[in-house]
């Protein structure tokens, strides 16, 4: 009877040891895991929609290509504005006495609108002193439709954003994902609905319409859309809209590309979104280019 | 015979004992990470397609949604807008701060599914197959092509 017990005693012992041994093991293994969490946080699509189930699809009309990604489809000039394109647009600002860099105070009451390349100036060289209502893939139409801007426990467009927040200046910069639009003046016309409604909600506001900067040399080469006699074509178009809104345009570009007006490869690694050091210039620019008239007739062309 | 029975009923007692001291251990990881090392390993050791450059205060704020009380030190570092790739390590004050940071990390990821779904997909594999990790107080992210590697070069790191 006693070796009986004992040899229970024994086998219950080894069971313990067994069960222990595997939950260490076990606990090891979880604790070495990448996931290792104590609170599994979801990551389906349920979970995504949760947490910016507002953001919607922006209903560009007739647009081709939404991301300034590569293109394949043939080039369609179709338009029923049509601009001619110089090769090299003069810049706006030529002739202008240089001007003095700002302190970054002067960003204070500044806000900042644009596509993905405004969100990496943000990122590598942005003032921390200003607003920034960016979003990658923004356009001249999602700017009144895609809600992005966080407002408490919602999102909002940066149309709405602009209603709760006055600001002494605003700088906008979009038109790199509308390059494969049907219709550059369709393009034209939004990005006008855009400047007077900015004067609307911000009256006091000076508004700095930027350009299109450039992309690389390999890049024009190999888009249908989104290379450089496309972007010559919109920044002819934006200026002659600063000229007829009375805003600033400022001609971005000329800090960053080079002689033949190409945007260097050592800028960007997809010929694109700028590097730290090329966000850098962009804002040594914005720095130097504060006291700037609005755009006149004669820098059209 | 019934001092055998005491003898095997404090052998258990013991047992358990132990078993206790045992997973209260594992509860905790008491690791201890240079932070800015660790992010810097990551972005020396991995191939990243973009060029990282460290994230600028205006877009973490902008970016994470994390209460600053509950962040002892941070080092981020994001792609140019071409790519979704990050790296981001955190300290937290405490474990329960370091799982709200994880928390803000999921987000911050979702958030960029979202954006990248109709921006540039071909970087939802990257973000799907992210790393993120918390060791103990820290919370570590890595956005790349190459999980793997991230994950081996953090679990070599904050041994």
């Amino acid at each position: 009877m006693k070796y009986i017990k004992t040899l229970v005693t024994i086998g219950l012992l080894v069971l313990i040891a067994v069960i222990t041994t595997v939950l260490v093991i076990v606990a090891k293994q979880s604790a070495d895991s990448p996931d290792d969490r104590s609170e599994p946080v979801s990551a389906s699509s349920e979970g995504s929609a949760a947490v910016s189930q507002s953001v919607t699809s922006e209903p560009e009309p007739a647009e081709s290509s939404n991301a300034p990604n590569d293109s394949k489809a043939p080039v369609d000039t179709s338009s029923s504005d049509p601009v001619e394109s110089s090769p090299a647009e003069s810049a706006p600002n030529e002739g202008s006495e240089p001007l003095q860099p700002v302190d970054a105070s002067y960003y204070k009451d500044a806000c900042f609108i644009g596509d993905s390349r405004s969100e990496g100036f943000m990122m590598y060289a942005g003032p921390a002193e200003a607003s920034y209502y960016v979003y990658k893939g923004l356009t001249v139409s999602g700017f009144f439709s895609t809600e992005f801007v966080k407002d408490g426990d919602r999102k909002i467009t940066a149309a709405e954003a602009l209603k709760n927040k006055q600001f002494g200046k605003v700088y906008i910069m979009l038109g790199i994902n509308e390059l494969g639009w049907s219709y550059s003046s369709v393009f034209y016309e939004k990005y006008c609905d855009i400047i007077d409604y900015i004067r609307e909600v911000q009256p006091d506001a000076k508004i700095f319409v930027q350009s299109i900067f450039p992309v690389s040399a390999k890049k024009s080469a190999k888009d249908a859309y989104v290379n450089n006699t496309r972007i010559q074509e919109y920044n002819h178009l934006i200026k002659k809209m600063c000229v007829e809104k009375s805003v600033v345009y400022l001609d971005v570009g000329q800090a960053l590309q080079d002689e033949n007006g190409n945007l260097p490869e050592e800028a960007a690694f997809d010929g694109v979104h700028l590097n730290k050091p090329y966000c850098e210039k962009w804002r040594v620019f914005l720095d130097t280019h504060t006291d700037v008239e609005a755009a006149s007739e004669s820098e059209v062309g | 015979m019934k001092i055998k029975e005491s003898v095997t009923l404090k052998s258990i007692v013991l047992f358990v004992f132990c078993l206790c001291v045992l997973f209260a251990g594992c509860g905790k990881e008491n690791v201890t990470i240079d932070v800015a090392g660790l992010a810097d390993e990551l972005k020396n050791t991995i191939p990243f397609s973009d060029s990282l450059e460290e994230m600028s205060e205006v877009a973490f704020q902008l970016k994470y949604d994390i209460d600053e009380a509950d962040i002892v030190s941070k080092k981020i570092y994001v792609g140019s807008g071409a790519t979704a790739e990050e790296i981001a390590v955190f300290e937290a004050k405490d474990e329960e701060a370091a799982k709200r940071i994880l928390s803000a990390v999921d987000l911050h990821v979702e958030e960029q599914i979202h954006e990248y779904t109709n921006y540039n997909p071909d970087e939802l594999k990257k973000l799907n197959d992210s790393v993120k990790m918390q060791k103990g107080k820290y919370v570590i992210l890595c956005v790349s092509d190459h999980s793997e590697t991230a994950r081996a070069c953090i679990n070599k790191y904050a041994k």
